[in-house]
C-alpha cells in the first residue's frame, strides 16, 4: 500500500530498512525522516484518551525517545508503524496511571472519553470535507478509534490493529466496514451519498 | 440509489480530514526530532521494579505528591530513583568516581554525585532519563514517561 502523504523529497521516500541503521550511525537527517513518516501514526493513535494537551504531546515524544534508544534492537524495520502506535498507547497508559485517571493493569484497557467537537475556524475549504468531518465527529467514540486506526499513514494491519484493540483480527474488516457504513449515514453525510 | 464514493475514497477523505483537524503539534514534533543520537552507544539499563506500574492499583494513593520509585540494572551497577513532581533524588552503585547525567528531551546536565553514589536533581515537566558514565562503561536508563 503506498503512504499516502509521505514526504516526497529522496530522504522521505527511503525505506525504513535504510533509515534505521543510518539513525543507528548518527544521521540526523535519517532520524528526522523516521520521525516525520512515523508521527501521524504516533499521534493518532493515542487521539481520544483522558489526556491534556500537553500530556499528549509528552507520550508523542517519549514515543520517539523510546523509539531512539530501542533502535538498535528493531529486528523488522517493517513493522515500525505498528511498535510505534503500541509503543505511543503504552506512554499514554503510564501516563493516565501516573495522573491517578486509571487504577487497571492490563496496557489494553485504554478507556475513551468523548471528544470537544471539533472547530470550524477556516479549515475546511470543501464541502465534502466538513460533511465527512461532521460525520466522524457524530459516531461513537469506539468507531472513531476504529477508523482512526485504519486510516493511519503508513497504515497498520488488521492484525496489527486487531491487537492495539484486543480485538479478533476478524473483526476488525467487518468493525471498519460497520463504521463506515453509519459514517455515510450519519446526517451530514447522507446528502454526499444519496443519489440525485 | 447511487454512492458517491466507495469504501476507498470513502477513507481517503477520512484520512485527510483526521490529519486536517487533529495536526501533529509542531513543537512536539520538533521535540521528537531534536532527540540526542549521540548516546545510543551506551548500555541500556534493564528496568526491574517501577512502584507506579508493580504496585496494584488499590495500594496508590491519591496524593499528588506521591513519590514514584524506580530501580534499574547493568552489569552489576544499580541506580536507583526516586522522582517526585518537581525534583527527583538518586544513587547509583556501587559508588565510584560516576558521572551521572540528567537527560530531558534534548538537554542533558550533569549532576554533582557525594561519596554514596547519591545525587538530587531539580526536574522540568515531561519524559527523562539518566546517564551513568565510569570506568565501567556508559549506561542509560530508558526513558522515563511522567
Amino acid at each position: 500500500m503506498p503512504a499516502v502523504g509521505a514526504a516526497s523529497d529522496e530522504v522521505g521516500q527511503t525505506r525504513f530498512e535504510e533509515l534505521v541503521p543510518r539513525a543507528i550511525a548518527g544521521d540526523r537527517q535519517a532520524w528526522e525522516a523516521l520521525v516525520g513518516r512515523l508521527q501521524r501514526v504516533a499521534w493518532h493513535s493515542i487521539a481520544g484518551f483522558d489526556l491534556g494537551d500537553e500530556d499528549r504531546k509528552d507520550a508523542f515524544a517519549a514515543t520517539f525517545f523510546r523509539l531512539n534508544e530501542r533502535l538498535a534492537t528493531i529486528r523488522e524495520p517493517a513493522k515500525l508503524p505498528g511498535w510505534v502506535a503500541t509503543t505511543a498507547r503504552n506512554e499514554v497508559h503510564t501516563l493516565l496511571r501516573a495522573r491517578r485517571r486509571l487504577r487497571a493493569t492490563d496496557p489494553h484497557d485504554l478507556p475513551l472519553v468523548p471528544q470537544p467537537a471539533l472547530s470550524d475556524e477556516g479549515l475546511m475549504n470543501d464541502e465534502l470535507h466538513g460533511a465527512v468531518r461532521r460525520g466522524f465527529a457524530s459516531l461513537s467514540a469506539r468507531c472513531q478509534e476504529l477508523l482512526r486506526l485504519v486510516t493511519l499513514d503508513p497504515p497498520l494491519s488488521y492484525a496489527e490493529v486487531g491487537d492495539l484493540l484486543d480485538m479478533p483480527h476478524g473483526s476488525i474488516g467487518p468493525t471498519r466496514q460497520r463504521c463506515l457504513d453509519q459514517l455515510r449515514g450519519t446526517a451530514a453525510l447522507r446528502p454526499f451519498i444519496a443519489g440525485r | 440509489m447511487e454512492e458517491r464514493f466507495d469504501d476507498d475514497q470513502l477513507l481517503a477523505v477520512l484520512t485527510h480530514v483526521i490529519d486536517e483537524t487533529d495536526p501533529v503539534p509542531a513543537d512536539a514534533l520538533a521535540t521528537a526530532m531534536a532527540a540526542d543520537l549521540s548516546g545510543l552507544d551506551a548500555e541500556l539499563a534493564e528496568l526491574v521494579f517501577d512502584s507506579l506500574l508493580d504496585q496494584g492499583g488499590t495500594t496508590m494513593r491519591d496524593d499528588p505528591g506521591d513519590v514514584r520509585s524506580l530501580t534499574f540494572t547493568s552489569g552489576d551497577r544499580t541506580i536507583e530513583v526516586d522522582l517526585a513532581d518537581g525534583g527527583l533524588v538518586g544513587r547509583v552503585s556501587p559508588a565510584e568516581d560516576t558521572p551521572v547525567e540528567l537527560e530531558q528531551g534534548a538537554t542533558r546536565v550533569p549532576l554533582p554525585v557525594d561519596d554514596l553514589g547519591r545525587f538530587r536533581a531539580v526536574v522540568q515537566p515531561g519524559p527523562l532519563r539518566l546517564r551513568v558514565g565510569g570506568a565501567a562503561g556508559a549506561v542509560a536508563t530508558p526513558w522515563i514517561t511522567r
